[in-house]
């Protein structure tokens, strides 16, 4: 273990990757992220890496194929409306069976929306974004040190499953500043790549493609592919489920909006109210188990997110009709109020707000305080 | 006392919280105080992000008014060059991080006036200002760019939520180093305001440097003073 050092989650996200063995950046600038490329170019050339900025999101996440397709460890980095641009890359990565890390620093949409902190590409994320029948696996850190753990996780998790991960941030994950610590990895060994494109002395030569024309064998590809995200279902989920034992309500919330979830829970509890958290940490596979584990017992959950309502629809899945669930989200760069939660909390529990199926018919429950 | 006061330094040494905590300071000794939001490089955690809360304490903030705040264009109010040269008062001048951010001054140098004091904020727990040397590299880096040479170091190394007096003291020995590289006085110590209660212990080291004790204004939404102020 190194010394904490005070980072901004941009630069430790960054750390993290050349860290975790990472040689190969593409990218576009794009606020709220833009300390991500900078600090690249400034860290990859010390440590004998490619750093390029392309000229748009679209090549640069062409380059990733590229680059991954040779065998690399490669990161790419965006926000919101340059990750919309590289979503038909993104799915031939996934068509091909390409390792690499996306960090997506969300902000403000649709459009060009604004720069402030928002969790409005939950959707894009977790349910495809680009076309076709694919999965990335998506992790959603609530701390510096949790963004940092997860990105060397990221490249790891990447290779072994030969699929794009995406680390899904906020702004607010990317600019805030914690301390962090670096675990030592001077011992990473990177895995073997035999299906990589790097010269085919003495063996048959690779391809590496998303082109398949015959019906039939798209079809099993497609299944085969399944299969390779059944394993990572089975595999790969991440939570926190904080007071599951004693508690009849919960909060869900994952990154950012966690944090605030915390400190209310931690408010009522003690004031005597037996609230509880759940916090995805891999948004997909979404952690089913969490909710399984204790809807039996649950009188509510009160999903909080910055955006409209996406997750809170995993969320329904995952609980299944067997409780109540609730929402209470602000958009476009508005960060809930630890104040307005605990009001949503104190209505959840006494009754005076609607469930989530009535809210969008009745269009309430979500507006600004 | 120059009536200009500049902080530049690298991205998230603590120039914007530096920049307010001696503007309190200033206000406490009954002056009045002008600070001047030149980050055009950084989208979060501003010093016009707290601006509400230093107009309620009588600091004036020059700053992007209306929706340009949340813009992340480089626009400057249009009464910057006339405050730094001949506004009344006062006046603190925050910078952008790093010599991009730096670059915004070197624009405006003929607005400050000779004899201004422009510091060098360093924590040696931020990246590239890891050791005197790196941050040597550093200041030249952004003193270039903002085409002014520093007048002193403000010595302000922590680690968030984590700070200890040890952190602080090795932070104020670095300085003293990046001090005795570049010809430069360590002019301030900075201190998270809540290692008070072990003020003896760290005027012992700091001696006749005065420390500015940091309270801090931009943070997360989670954190305080919304729950003092909410519970």
């Amino acid at each position: 273990m190194s010394e904490p050092v005070l980072m901004k989650g941009n630069e430790a996200i960054a750390e993290a990757a050349i860290r975790a063995g990472c040689r190969f950046f593409f990218g576009y600038p794009i606020t709220p992220q833009n300390e991500i490329p900078e600090y690249m170019s400034k860290r990859l050339p010390e440590v004998g890496g490619v750093f390029l900025q392309a000229e748009s999101e679209v090549s640069s996440i062409n380059m990733v194929y590229g680059a991954a397709g040779a065998g690399g460890r490669v990161l790419i980095s965006s926000s919101s409306p340059g990750i919309s641009l590289m979503q038909e890359g993104i799915s031939y990565l996934a068509g091909s069976e390409l390792p690499c890390v996306i960090v997506n620093m969300s902000r403000g949409g649709p459009g060009l929306g604004g720069i402030q902190p928002s969790q409005a590409d939950y959707f894009q994320a977790t349910k495809g974004g680009g076309h076709g029948d694919y999965r990335l696996i998506v992790y959603g850190p609530a701390t510096i040190q949790e963004a940092c753990n997860l990105m060397m996780k990221a490249f790891d998790v990447a290779d072994k499953y030969r699929n794009p991960v995406m680390v899904l941030g906020d702004g607010m994950i990317g600019q805030m500043m914690e301390p962090v610590v670096f675990p030592d990895t001077s011992e990473v060994r990177l895995p073997e790549k035999p299906w990589a494109t790097t010269g085919n002395e003495g063996r048959k030569s690779n391809l590496i493609s998303s082109i398949i024309l015959d019906p039939e064998e798209l079809d099993a590809h497609n299944w085969r592919l399944q299969e390779k995200y059944n394993r990572i279902r089975e595999n790969e989920v991440m939570y926190e489920v904080a007071h599951g034992d004693d508690s009849e309500w919960f909060l869900v919330a994952y990154g950012t909006v966690a944090r605030i979830c915390r400190k209310v829970m931690e408010q009522a509890r003690k004031n005597g109210v037996k609230v509880g958290l759940i916090r995805p940490i891999t948004l997909w596979p979404f952690p089913d188990k969490a909710f399984k584990d204790v809807v039996h017992k649950a009188k509510g959950f009160l999903c909080v997110e910055m955006s409209t309502g996406q997750m809170v629809e995993d969320v329904r899945l995952a609980v299944n009709g067997k409780a109540p669930v609730y929402f209470y989200g602000r958009t476009g760069g508005a960060v809930p109020n630890p104040k307005s939660v605990e009001k949503r909390l104190y209505e959840m529990i006494s009754g005076k707000t609607p469930v989530v199926s009535d809210y969008w018919e009745k269009r309430g429950g979500g507006a600004a305080e | 006392m120059p009536r200009v006061t500049v902080f530049y330094g690298l991205y998230g040494s603590g120039k914007s919280e530096v920049a307010i905590n001696y503007a309190m300071a200033l206000l406490g000794r009954g002056c009045g105080v002008t600070v001047v939001d030149l980050d055009v490089v950084t989208p979060y955690f501003r010093v016009r992000d707290a601006s509400e809360s230093l107009r309620k304490k009588g600091i004036r903030v020059l700053a992007p008014a209306d929706k340009m705040q949340y813009a992340d264009l480089p626009v400057l109010p249009e009464t910057v060059r006339r405050v730094m040269k001949t506004g009344e008062g006062q006046v603190v001048v925050d910078v952008g991080g790093d010599p991009t951010g730096a670059k915004v001054l070197g624009g405006l140098r003929d607005a400050v006036p000779d004899g201004s004091e422009v510091f060098f904020v360093v924590n040696f727990r931020r990246p590239f200002s890891r050791t005197p040397e790196e941050a040597r590299r550093s200041l030249e880096l952004v003193s270039q760019s903002a085409g002014i040479q520093p007048t002193g170091i403000v010595a302000n190394t922590h680690l968030g939520y984590l700070t200890e007096v040890s952190h602080v003291k090795d932070g104020f020995r670095l300085a003293l180093e990046l001090g005795r590289k570049t010809g430069l006085p360590v002019r301030m110590c900075a201190v998270p305001s809540w290692l008070r209660e072990s003020e003896a212990e760290i005027f012992a080291f700091t001696g006749e440097t005065p420390v500015l004790w940091i309270q801090r204004f931009l943070l997360p939404p989670w954190e305080p003073p919304w729950e003092d102020a909410a519970w």
